[in-house]
């Protein structure tokens, strides 16, 4: 097999994390999510954010790898920004802009909105800093023009307590998925999936079949890319009857999708068959006890990591009582 | 008119960073296949990019570098015209049929190509019927669903669902693995009137070297993504190194007469592909002798 298709995020540095069980990983990695949210204190929390960067840093992982899974949340925390600081009042003011809208800023602003999507249309990058760019303009027109007709009159005033809450959530978001991302990107796929099997195991006892449920994550798993191969070949197949995927009116675009969806579920349900039987010959029975090829065991970095991260959470609830809500 | 691979190299993945090197699949294809009356078979080790070469001749895949010149439109790794009629000139049938029938009948899912193709209702089912007929489907079985098939059969509707179109080249990627002796026998037959009688091209890959003797005309070697060896199936067999430089094998009968030759140290014909005409060569050679 030489088309290997590596899924998830996982990317290989061989750093200290990598080598922790996924167990501990899974369990660290949770408390910390956990102190995230405990944490009530902003200067704490900054702290705290050091500490992730430090980890994040430990890993060896090139930081784009970390800024690609940010970028999908930056439209959250842009807007989750404005309207904190647009309407949070309470605290004390610390600045206010009056702007007026007339005719012709708004048919300024209009004009640069259109401007906008027709530029990205063109610039692929950097979207949101364009945004916030012709905002500002936007805005900067309206508190200095006032030559034609007015229209309305309003203030924008930014009081601290927004300022503040929008500081705590983009830290807590930012801190959030460096931590998810920590996890995913020093975690096989596989392992992290054996880790949580091994992590949900007393929910058996309450009769949830975690061992089936995470056979049938590693089976998904295994077959995503034999999938993906074999959606390939069905596309070309049928390219090759004439199918043109890039054209057609709306009943055309349903028959060439389902020329494409049937055969990928008669050869879907072939492979789960075989596999079935496949497995079925080797003696796996759903649910009954299994043994593993790799045993996961702790190792002392194993029990330090956990200690710390427990440690860590003590403290996080600690501080709630001494540093609660200054600031 | 032809298919013409001019330096063709392909590779299925550019990296996207500009240093790392290129996997190219296949190097340096220079090819001419007509348009009418040939009969080509491509053999070569699993692996060897043969599927890959295949799928260049109908711009299922696009060069990477160098060009493919179909009919006289020129494909080139970013072609700016549709590539559909290409499709419609030369019909490529993949390996395994389910990865395409999906229609309720046999017949509709015959009709799918034509239609696509831009035939009419009513000349789409005269063509499927025709093509059935061609590939030796039975009436009956046009109505069934094509799901409660054969093998056998459901590779025969994949076939007919591309000469329904009427190419005039049909590409068959391992069309014979799997089936039993006498579909398989009844599918090259109908494949050879195809080519005798309608005068279309037919590619065929196979790993059986006595297909390879009794039905084609042409020879196309792959090793690793190169053609090797590119002519008339007798310049090939006639090469006593075949083993040793492309690691095939000689058909059977031709085997059994290269065993013969050598042992009786005779002027012997080899090249027999079938037990019949080995038996007239011999008959021919030995009869003299023994008289
Ligand atoms: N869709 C694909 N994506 C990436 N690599 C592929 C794909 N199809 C085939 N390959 C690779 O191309 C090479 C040639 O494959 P193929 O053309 O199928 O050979 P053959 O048909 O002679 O067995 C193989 O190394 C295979 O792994
Ligand atoms: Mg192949």
């Amino acid at each position: 097999m030489n088309n290997k298709v590596v899924f998830g995020q996982y990317f290989d540095t061989n750093s200290w994390m990598h080598r922790l069980d996924p167990r501990t990983k899974i369990i660290s990695l949770f408390l910390l999510m956990i102190g995230v949210f405990l944490i009530k204190n902003l200067y704490i929390l900054i702290g705290f954010f050091g500490f992730v960067l430090l980890l994040v840093l430990s890993t060896k992982i090139p930081l784009a790898k970390f800024l690609k899974s940010l970028r999908m949340m930056l439209f959250l925390l842009f807007f989750t920004t404005i309207f904190q600081v647009l309407f949070n009042k309470v605290g004390t003011k610390l600045a206010s802009f009056s702007l007026t809208m007339t005719v012709l800023t708004l048919s300024i602003s209009v004009i640069l909105l259109i401007s906008y999507f027709i530029i990205i249309k063109f610039i692929k990058k950097f979207k949101l800093l364009l945004l916030i760019a012709f905002m500002l303009m936007s805005l900067y027109l309206q508190s200095e023009v006032i030559t034609t007709r007015v229209l309305f009159n309003y203030t924008i005033e930014v009081y601290s307590k927004g300022l503040i809450t929008a500081g705590f959530v983009i830290v807590r978001i930012i801190a959030l998925i460096l931590i998810s991302s920590l996890l995913t990107l020093t975690t096989k796929p596989t392992d992290l999936n054996n880790g949580l099997e091994s992590v949900l195991s007393p929910l058996e006892k309450i009769g949830l079949k975690t061992s089936i449920l995470a056979m049938m994550i590693s089976i998904a798993l295994r077959f995503i890319p034999t999938l993906i191969n074999e959606a390939d070949r069905i596309l070309k197949a049928q390219a090759s009857r004439g199918v043109d995927f890039k054209e057609g009116n709306i009943g055309q675009k349903v028959v060439q999708i389902i020329s494409l969806l049937i055969p990928m579920f008669i050869v879907s349900f072939k492979r789960a068959e075989e596999l079935a039987n496949a497995m079925e010959a080797r003696g796996y029975i759903p649910g009954e006890k299994r043994t593993k090829l790799y045993v996961l065991q702790f190792k002392t970095f194993d029990y330090l990591s956990l200690g710390f991260s427990i440690l860590f959470i003590i403290f996080g609830i600690i501080s709630r009582g001494y540093f609660a809500n200054t600031v | 008119m032809g298919i013409n691979f001019q330096e063709v190299s392909f590779a299925y993945y550019i990296p996207r960073k500009k240093r790392l090197p290129i996997n190219f699949i296949l190097r340096d294809i220079n090819l001419h296949i007509d348009f009418s009356g040939e009969f080509i078979a491509i053999v070569g080790h699993t692996g060897s990019g043969k599927s890959t070469l295949v799928q260049l001749m109908n711009a299922l895949n696009l060069p990477t570098t160098g060009k493919v010149i179909i009919d006289d439109k020129v494909i080139t790794a970013k072609p700016k015209f549709k590539l559909k009629n290409i499709r419609k000139q030369v019909g490529l049938v993949f390996q395994f049929p389910e990865y395409q029938i999906f229609e309720e009948t046999v017949l509709t899912d015959i009709m799918f190509g034509p239609k696509n193709f831009g035939y009419s209702l009513e000349e789409a089912r005269e063509r499927a019927i025709e093509a059935a007929k061609i590939v030796g489907l039975e009436e009956e079985l046009l109505n069934r669903s094509p799901f409660t098939l054969s093998g056998g059969q459901m590779r025969k509707v994949a076939i007919a669902g591309i000469i329904a179109s009427d190419p005039q080249v049909v590409v068959l990627d391992e069309p014979t693995v799997g089936l039993d002796p006498k579909t398989k026998e009844e599918l090259l037959l109908f494949l050879e009137k195809l080519n005798t009688e309608k005068n279309k091209t037919i590619i065929l890959i196979t790993h059986d070297m006595d297909v390879v003797g009794r039905f084609c005309k042409r020879v196309i070697v792959m090793k690793k993504g190169q053609v090797v060896f590119d002519g008339p199936k007798n310049e090939l067999f006639l090469r006593e190194d075949l083993k040793e430089t492309y690691n095939l094998d000689y058909p059977e009968v031709m085997q059994i007469m290269r065993n013969i030759r050598n042992k009786l140290n005779i002027d012997l014909d080899v090249c027999q592909y079938t037990a019949y005409d080995a038996y007239c060569e011999l008959k021919r050679k030995l009869g003299d002798k023994n008289e």
